[in-house]
């Protein structure tokens, strides 16, 4: 399982650590981290060329962590310095191509391996669940054992399932940190730890071969060789790493600084090696970025003195945590009272800061060891410009420029800035092998010479490029690794074939697909053939794709002619999805010599529509579309109306009767006549009725759309005469009656004064206005009171009770009058027999 | 039988009421994604659009009018005849939706 482009990375990785020579000032010697160690250059190269990493933090979960009578991490530092690596991974991506995607997994391991979050895109917005998962490790401190090998199978595992998650693509690596020998139950120490881990085909062969880069951090008397080993830096497993690193810490104090060396590498950043002084010189280049200060002061609190080349110093401290000098911001934290990081952002050009630093504690004595750390990252990398072309066996000289992170061509001082650069090229389509090239320096960057082999099909090669930043005695101060592409074509003798490469877009498979290609000649006479097409990704359904030509065998050209030639790619079976594949020609010049060449091509494969399957699923979806939804507006009424306690709404009128209206036994003074209107929803429908006491009642029920106006009428036949009214419900939902009332004497109450009257439901949907005798302009015996109604109710959208208000307005004014009292009682049973029968319906 | 027997007539309206605009809000969010829905063309996303659109909008639009139509026989209850516009563009504009993702659908199943 190759998951890294190894072959192009480890020579890469071998090809940068060359030329390492360490330059950290005249006074003393630094001993870089990176010393005999592969490196993590190949992993930035990686992580440049695919902008993706994946990185599997394991941590040490063995009880020596915080038992018995040394505990080597008590306080559990290796939590902040966790915390800070996870934070130092969101928020800087200076050094690996502005942005990668990083995903980032927690494990623990003790005598068994321990998932604590598996992997997951670390960013912003999930650095606080990172964060909270790597504070668990803080109380997993209890284990028995602490076996590398059950941690690095379970690792390989968990990156193996990620890269088949990424499709391959992506770089991984391990943290591993921990603070004890190899110690199973069967066996205890380096050499046992050798056996069980570095034979052949052991897992550390198996992470090599997966193209897996381990870092490993060792706290207080971790293994001395075996986990330098597992990292690269010594004799184990039986394949190279091409990438590796070990960070010793040796107490909780470096424990910080290592963890923080670690990202800053990963990152891409140069270490310039760490020195045990209380004094240090370093040289800083014209095209600095940024600068990384691990310092370690003697005792703590630390406070250090930062001298620029000009002379000009600036203190730093856990109290003075910034300071400007020379254009470089300069930010110190204290994360822990033994470990002053400070970062130094360069802040613009020209480069006033190009020169000799020095960085001095102000407390040069202490009870520990000072260290001083110092990491570079660099602002220009080599481009190589979009179009670089190289003809078969033809020596092409490409040229490099030199631009920052945004595009921008250095500046002529910059330029100026000693640089090398290494190009490393890879083979035809990855097929072949890694060559390393040689450069030249030229003005505005550099050039180097490249001959595609006869043989070589390709059309693009890929490229990575290497730039170094020198110090005036020519040792590095910063690397930054870029990836380019070289367009292949066949030398100027043969056919030229455009386009280069094939985008079929999105293709409807029914017939074949034809791909015209334009030839022109070269020096002399030639002639295209086209080969077959080799699928890389097919459609399932596809078993290939058949490449013919509209011409017999070779399609001749002319030298510097032209000529046209439509080339057939027939599916075989039937599919949709992604085509990837190449298009091989064989092209022929004037002496006979054959050259292959491969045009890319890819698409997007659909098969043709049904158009009668279409258009029944078209009608399917739009019925249920249109008619469920209607269907669940219904259902949804109905379910209202169902749940909605079961009413008769109606309402009492008070009515006045005049004299001349009423025959009775006994006159009556007004108002005694109670006459009902009832208005009846029946859920979202509704209709209205009218009625009079004691008169046969005749009922509509008319179906309402709930969504629009509405009318109900409702004729009500009384003793002796016809009433009709009518309950409009308009746009605004209020409900308009008229009652254009026409009751006569014969129709008024003469009985004992106990009128028969309906129970009276405080609510009414809406406002019920009533028109009056007035509107209707004829004499109404029910006049007067109705007046007084309507005068209450329409216009201010009061209520419908107003009604019953004015009910009882009425029989407190007839009470005063002294006339036949009106009472009024529930009698459900009497309405609900009326309603027993519907002529309408 | 007394006065009494009538019941109590509220003498005051409570604090003025609306139409339930947060059952429309989710009708318009379902809307506007299901309409993100039909840039990508996929069939999955075409699903989620076109049930989007059509079930879950419509319904929040159906249970819009059933709470309006019963908060209307509230004293208290304020009309925005606006809304009730608004409600009936969104029923049609969820309809269209549901339609266009129903084409995508159908040509996507028909292959």
């Amino acid at each position: 399982m190759k998951r890294q482009g190894p072959r192009l990375v480890r020579l890469l990785g071998v090809g940068l650590l060359l030329p390492l020579v360490i330059y950290s000032g005249p006074a003393q010697a630094a001993t870089p981290s990176t010393a005999n160690q592969p490196g993590l250059g190949a992993l930035t190269a990686c992580v440049a060329q695919n902008q993706r990493l994946d990185l599997l933090v394991l941590v040490d979960e063995s009880g020596s962590l915080s038992e018995g009578a040394n505990p080597t991490d008590p306080h559990a530092d290796r939590v902040v310095a966790l915390k800070r690596l996870l934070d130092g991974l969101v928020s800087a991506t200076d050094g690996i191509g502005g942005g990668p995607k990083v995903s980032v997994a927690l494990a623990g391991f003790s005598s068994q391996f321990d998932d604590v979050r598996s992997f997951q895109p670390l960013t912003p917005s999930s650095l606080v669940p990172f964060e909270r998962s790597a504070q668990l490790f803080a109380s997993r401190d209890h284990g028995a054992y602490t076996d590398f090998g059950v941690a690095l199978a379970g690792a390989r595992i968990r990156l193996a399932r990620q890269a088949a998650a990424q499709n391959g693509h992506g770089c991984q690596a391990v943290i591993l940190f921990t603070d004890g020998m190899y110690d199973v139950r069967s066996a205890t120490g380096d050499g046992a730890g050798r056996a069980a881990l570095c034979h052949k085909g052991e897992v550390i062969d198996e992470l090599r071969g997966d193209g897996v880069t381990l870092i490993g951090v060792g706290l207080g008397a971790a293994p001395a060789t075996l986990l330098p080993a597992l990292a690269g830096a010594g004799s184990c497993g039986t394949l190279p790493a091409s990438a590796g690193l070990y960070v010793p810490a040796a107490n909780v104090g470096s424990l910080l600084s290592a963890f923080d060396l670690a990202r800053l590498l990963i990152q891409g950043g140069h270490d310039l090696g760490t020195t045990n002084v209380s004094k240090r010189d370093f040289y800083l280049g014209a095209d600095l970025n940024r600068v990384e200060l691990l310092l370690r002061p003697p005792n703590s609190p630390g406070a250090v003195t930062l001298r620029a080349p000009d002379g000009q110093t600036v203190q730093l401290s856990a109290q003075i945590t910034r300071a400007s000098l020379d254009g470089i911001n300069f930010a110190a934290s204290a994360p822990s009272p033994e470990y002053l990081p400070v970062t130094g952002r360069v802040t613009g050009r020209p480069e006033s800061h190009v020169g000799l630093w020095s960085v001095q504690f102000v407390h040069a004595a202490g009870p520990t060891q000072p260290a001083i750390d110092v990491v570079l990252f660099a602002d220009l990398r080599p481009t190589l410009p979009m179009g670089a072309t190289a003809y078969v066996g033809q020596p092409s000289m490409l040229a490099v420029n030199l631009t920052h992170a945004d595009g921008t061509p250095a500046s002529t001082s910059e330029q100026g800035q000693p640089h090398s650069l290494h190009v490393i090229i890879s083979g035809s389509n990855g097929s072949g092998g890694a060559t390393s090239v040689p450069t030249h320096r030229t003005n505005t960057g550099f050039t180097f010479g490249y001959e595609p082999a006869a043989s070589d099909p390709a059309t693009t090669v890929a490229v990575l490029l290497s730039l170094s930043s020198l110090a005036p005695d020519g040792s590095i101060l910063t690397t930054v690794t870029q990836p380019g592409q070289i367009t292949v074509r066949p030398p100027a003798s043969y056919p030229q074939v455009t386009p280069t490469n094939v985008d079929l877009g999105t293709v409807t498979v029914h017939d074949p697909i034809r791909v015209p290609l334009t030839i022109r000649g070269g020096l002399g006479s030639g002639c295209v053939a086209v080969g077959a097409f080799t699928a890389v990704r097919l459609p399932n359904g596809i078993s290939k794709l058949v490449a013919s030509s509209d011409v017999p065998t070779c399609q001749a050209v002319p030298a510097s002619g032209r000529g046209e030639i439509t080339v057939s790619l027939t599916p075989q079976g039937g599919g949709s999805g992604l085509v990837t594949g190449g298009l091989n020609l064989v092209l022929t010049n004037a002496q006979g010599t054959h050259q292959r060449v491969v045009i890319p091509v890819t698409g997007q494969f659909l098969l043709p529509v049904n158009q009668g399957r279409r258009v029944l699923l078209l009608l399917v979806l739009l019925g249920a579309g249109v008619l469920l939804p209607l269907t669940v507006m219904w259902v949804i009424a109905r379910i209202g109306s169902r749940l909605r306690p079961r009413e008769i709404r109606y309402v009492n009128l008070p009515v006045a009767v005049t004299s001349e209206a009423v025959t009775s036994d006994r006159p009556l003074a007004a108002p005694n006549v109670i006459a009902d209107v009832r208005w009846v929803p029946d859920g979202a429908a509704s209709a209205s009725v009218i009625n009079v006491p004691d008169g046969p009642v005749v009922r509509r029920r008319v179906p309402l759309n709930p969504f629009a106006a509405a009318t109900a009428r409702v004729s009500v036949q009384g003793v002796h005469t016809v009433a009709s009214a009518g309950l409009t419900r308009a746009d605004d939902g209020t409900f308009v009656g008229l009652i254009p009332t026409v009751l006569d004497a014969a129709w008024t109450f003469t009985t004992d004064g106990a009128i028969e009257a309906n129970d009276a439901v405080p609510t009414l949907r809406g406002t019920l206005t009533l028109l009056t005798a007035e509107e209707t302009g004829r004499a109404n015996p029910l006049g007067a009171a109705l007046t007084s109604a309507t005068q209450r109710l329409p216009g201010d959208a009061a209520p419908i009770f107003a009604l019953q208000e004015a009910s009882r307005k009425a029989s407190f004014s007839e009470d005063h009058d002294g006339a036949t009292p009106i009472s009024v009682r529930q009698d459900d049973s009497s309405q609900d027999d009326r309603f027993t029968s519907d002529p309408f319906e | 039988m007394t006065d009494d027997d009538l019941g109590e007539v509220p003498d005051q309206v409570a604090s003025p009421i609306g139409p339930p605009l947060a059952l429309l809000g989710v009708a318009a969010a379902c809307l506007v994604i299901s309409l993100g829905l039909l840039v990508p063309q996929g069939p999955v996303t075409g699903l989620v659009g076109y049930v989007l659109a059509s079930f879950v909008a419509v319904t929040c639009v159906a249970l819009f009018r059933y709470v309006d139509g019963n908060r209307r026989s509230s004293a208290a209850y304020r009309i925005n005849s606006l809304v009730s516009r608004a409600s009936a563009g969104l029923l049609a504009a969820c309809w269209l939706t549901a339609c266009a993702h129903a084409w995508q659908l159908a040509t996507a199943w028909s292959r």
